[in-house]
């Protein structure tokens, strides 16, 4: 440990000293010591794996079964570790706030968000009904949800992500906690919804002096929101002190390996980003989609949601193509339209030069070899109850004639070869291989017809910050190798900054802005860039 | 449930089930005494050595009837599983593969199905064609048809939209071939739990239906109807609807510890 000078601390509200914790019989944490101060945002940073949100579980006494835990947990002085389970949940709520990554889970989809807030308040704090919704109304103006202004009389399903973990913080905080732990709580939100949120954090800490310990990977979040960092790795910290000190000076090559990955370098490429246009191999011309709304009337039936509005956009060969926007953007939408998954209400997709959209049956076939997919969720995207050799092989069916089973194994060896797995790899199945081996796996899937394209839905948002830049790297590498062109879909600017060629910015359905990379990112044209942008964190800005 | 709990659940569901049928697979070739041999002059014993379970009211022997009784019980309930999964699960995969037209068509088509419980149909088939143990059948399997149908149809829906089925999609599979290759292995675990509680369904019904005079005629035995003709000698002979009740009982238990440790105990 190499704590730096660390003066002038407020008194701590919470003290964790020589925090340890076994699961089964394995210790997972040692030594861990913090202190937080009130009215301070402690970091606590790590790549997964490293014992940040179990350090957060531990203080909050949520540990699974068969774990122990020992060493001190000081909330305002009163040691929690000897507690029951009985005096810690009077704990929770009352002084130890708390949030999780998926909004969603945390919130009853059965009640307003009003009643939400105000119950909770009347479970800890045994409230009367007009106070705990006096104290609902006041804990969601705290979070920017004004009664004035927003119904509280909606439901979770009828917010958006960001509003959503709004009211999780409002649950949290209803009645003042002294300490609110906070893990990963936007990592599962796109960078506008992720701004609002941590802008709330840094509110809350204003206006009642609350600490609060943010869990994340990501130190760009740390940089613009945290005063005090302490960086963890396989269940220790190995660095702790000032934000700013840190992330100048990291001592430890983990710290560094973080601070790297927040900043994203760009991948070298042999072509460089002002190198001369390439014939398209992927055009999406005018493209219109519509789904149908549910009925809430008789009469009149509803005007159909149109998810995208008289889209276009080119993919060149060799070129990777980001395509930004928030959540809700009709990003995904474009996707399955493009891979003939839906079929759109207007305009086409070509694949070099021929009619996608309209093609049917044996010709569908034949163009499906030239755009593959690679999804969001590693976990979900493969059948967990075939081999890698046999998921791999899958689009081989529409190779013509069908590859012969020695010929298919080779195709798979090559592939996995290919994307930095072992040709051994193939007999094994989905659950042996970690987020990042997946998404290679995809790739090398997405790869066996030779495709022009190969279009990644957030392939990289699941993943961990470290194993992003080598995805990224295998990515540009393809690129330049293998003349292969990427339509790069993400929410997350800094990855699309650090991989594309040239960038579409996506808002309500439309295509609002579009160009070579840099020159989008560093100035924009659009109100609405603009405000993307300055909504992503970055490390650069913070430390200059 | 610990991983304990659940390994013992599934033993003692196994052994008990697997009991079952064995005794009923015995009975095909071989019972101590002729479960329908009458002696009069023997009615009525208690269990002794000779008559382990004793005898009835005719002198026939009660394990033999027993063993018998399970044939009619394992073989009701396994065929009407057969065809309760054989158009239910088709349809559930169907159902969910073309969501729209093709999904109310069948899902109402079992509604209609699901509204008539499977003792009525029984005592319509009954009336129609007269009482048999194909009745029994008939009617128990098309009770089972809509439950297979939607325990297959929501499965299938919940894995369609998973990443994978895009995927396949994407590598240009047809609806057909991604519900055979993805969808019901992936849906294979609760259909085996399906099947293990439409089996003691079947098992109830089977033993209601002839314990009404609808199942299995005489003098076939059958666990329902000894139960039947037991009621009017519980003064005389209590035994007597003891062994045909723990019978049902116990394959029932069985089937259904079977069922419990078969869930999945946390969807993937």
């Amino acid at each position: 440990m190499n704590p730096r000078s660390d003066d002038n601390a407020a008194p701590a509200l919470l003290e964790v000293g020589s925090l340890e914790v076994a699961i089964a019989g394995e210790t997972r944490l040692s030594g861990v010591s913090l202190t937080l101060g009130a009215g301070e945002i402690l970091g606590l940073v790590g790549a997964s794996g490293s014992g940040k949100s179990l350090t957060a579980l531990a203080i909050l006494g949520l540990l699974p079964p068969r774990s122990r835990r020992s060493g001190r947990i000081l909330l305002n002085g009163r040691d929690l570790v000897p507690l029951t389970e009985r005096e810690l949940s009077a704990v929770r709520g009352l002084d130890l706030g708390m949030v999780f990554q998926e909004p969603m889970t945390a919130l009853n989809p059965l009640l307003s968000i009003g009643a939400q807030v105000a119950e909770t308040a009347r479970l800890h704090a045994a409230a009367g009904r007009r106070e705990a919704e006096r104290l609902a109304r006041q804990a969601l103006a705290r979070v920017g949800l004004d009664a004035s202004r927003q119904s509280l009389e909606r439901y979770p399903h009828e917010l958006s992500g960001g509003q959503r973990q709004r009211v999780a913080i409002a649950m949290a905080t209803v009645l003042t906690p002294a300490v609110l732990i906070a893990d990963e709580p936007t990592t599962a939100l796109d960078m506008t919804s992720q701004a609002q949120v941590l802008g709330c954090l840094r509110d809350l800490v204003r206006l009642t002096g609350m600490g609060i310990v943010l869990v994340t990977h990501d130190m760009s979040v740390i940089a613009a929101n945290t005063t005090r960092v302490a960086v963890m790795h396989r269940g220790r910290i190995i660095e702790h002190g000032a934000t700013r000190a840190i992330l100048r000076r990291p001592a430890e090559p983990q710290t560094q390996a973080l601070v790297d990955a927040a900043r994203l370098e760009r991948p070298r490429r042999a072509r460089g980003s002002g190198a001369a246009p390439t014939p398209p191999v992927l055009e999406i011309i005018d493209v219109v989609h519509d789904y149908p709304q549910r009925r809430r009337a008789l009469w009149p039936p509803p005007p159909p949601w149109r998810a995208l509005d008289h889209v276009s956009l080119e993919v060149g060969a060799g070129e990777i193509v980001g395509l930004v926007g928030e959540s809700g953007s009709g990003k995904s939408s474009l996707l399955r339209v493009l891979l003939a998954l839906d079929a759109p209400a207007g305009g086409t997709v070509r694949l070099r030069g021929e009619n996608f959209t309209d093609a049917r049956g044996a010709r569908q076939r034949r163009m499906r070899r030239d755009i593959q997919a690679v999804f969001q969720d590693p976990y979900g995207s493969f059948d967990p109850e075939w081999s890698i050799e046999r998921l791999v092989a899958e689009p081989c069916h529409l190779l013509d004639p069908h590859p012969g089973p020695a010929e298919r194994a080779r195709m798979v060896a090559e592939a996995l070869e290919r994307v930095g797995l072992a040709a051994s790899d193939a007999r094994r199945h989905p659950h042996e291989f970690s987020g990042g081996q997946r998404q290679r796996i995809a790739i090398a899937r997405a790869m066996i017809t030779a495709p022009a394209v190969i279009a990644l839905d957030e392939a990289l948002s699941a993943l961990d910050v470290l194993v992003r830049a080598q995805i990224l790297a295998l990515l540009a590498e393809l690129a330049d190798a293998a003349k292969l062109s990427f339509l790069f879909i993400s929410h997350d600017l800094a990855v699309v900054r650090a991989i594309a060629d040239r960038v579409y910015v996506m808002q309500r359905g439309r295509i609002i802005e579009h160009g070579p990379t840099l020159s989008v990112f560093d100035s924009p044209q659009d109100a609405y860039t603009a405000a993307l942008l300055a909504a992503a964190p970055s490390l650069d800005a913070v430390l200059a | 449930m610990t991983s304990r709990q659940h390994g013992s659940t599934f033993v003692l569901g196994a052994v008990l089930t697997g009991l079952f049928v064995a005794m009923a697979l015995v009975a095909l070739v071989w019972t101590p005494y002729d479960p329908t041999a009458l002696a009069i002059a023997a009615k009525l014993q208690p269990p002794s050595s000779q008559h382990w379970f004793g005898t009835d009211q005719l002198g026939r022997d009660v394990l033999s009837m027993i063993m018998a009784g399970a044939k009619a019980s394992v073989g009701v309930a396994a065929l009407s599983v057969l065809i309760g999964f054989a158009a239910g699960v088709p349809a559930g995969l169907a159902a969910a593969a073309r969501p729209g037209f093709l999904d109310e068509i069948v899902m109402r088509a079992n509604d209609v199905l699901f509204a008539f419980p499977a003792l009525l149909s029984a005592i319509l088939l009954a009336a129609a064609f007269g009482p048999g143990a194909v009745d029994a059948i008939v009617a128990i399997g098309l009770f089972n048809v809509p439950v297979f149908a939607r325990v297959t149809r929501a499965a299938a829906l919940a894995l369609w939209v998973r990443d994978f089925s895009a995927a396949a999609r994407v590598a240009g599979k047809g609806a057909l071939a991604i519900s055979w290759e993805h969808i019901l292995p992936n849906a294979r675990v609760l259909l085996a739990v399906q099947v293990t509680i439409q089996m003691s369904v079947g098992v109830t019904a089977e033993a209601g239906l002839a314990y009404l005079g609808l199942g299995v005629q005489p003098p076939t035995p059958s666990w329902g109807r000894m139960l039947g003709d037991a009621q009017t000698l519980t003064a005389l002979a209590p035994t007597l609807a003891v062994f045909p009740g723990l019978a049902v009982a116990l394959f029932v238990l069985g089937l259904n510890l079977l069922g419990a440790a078969l869930k999945p105990r946390r969807e993937r």
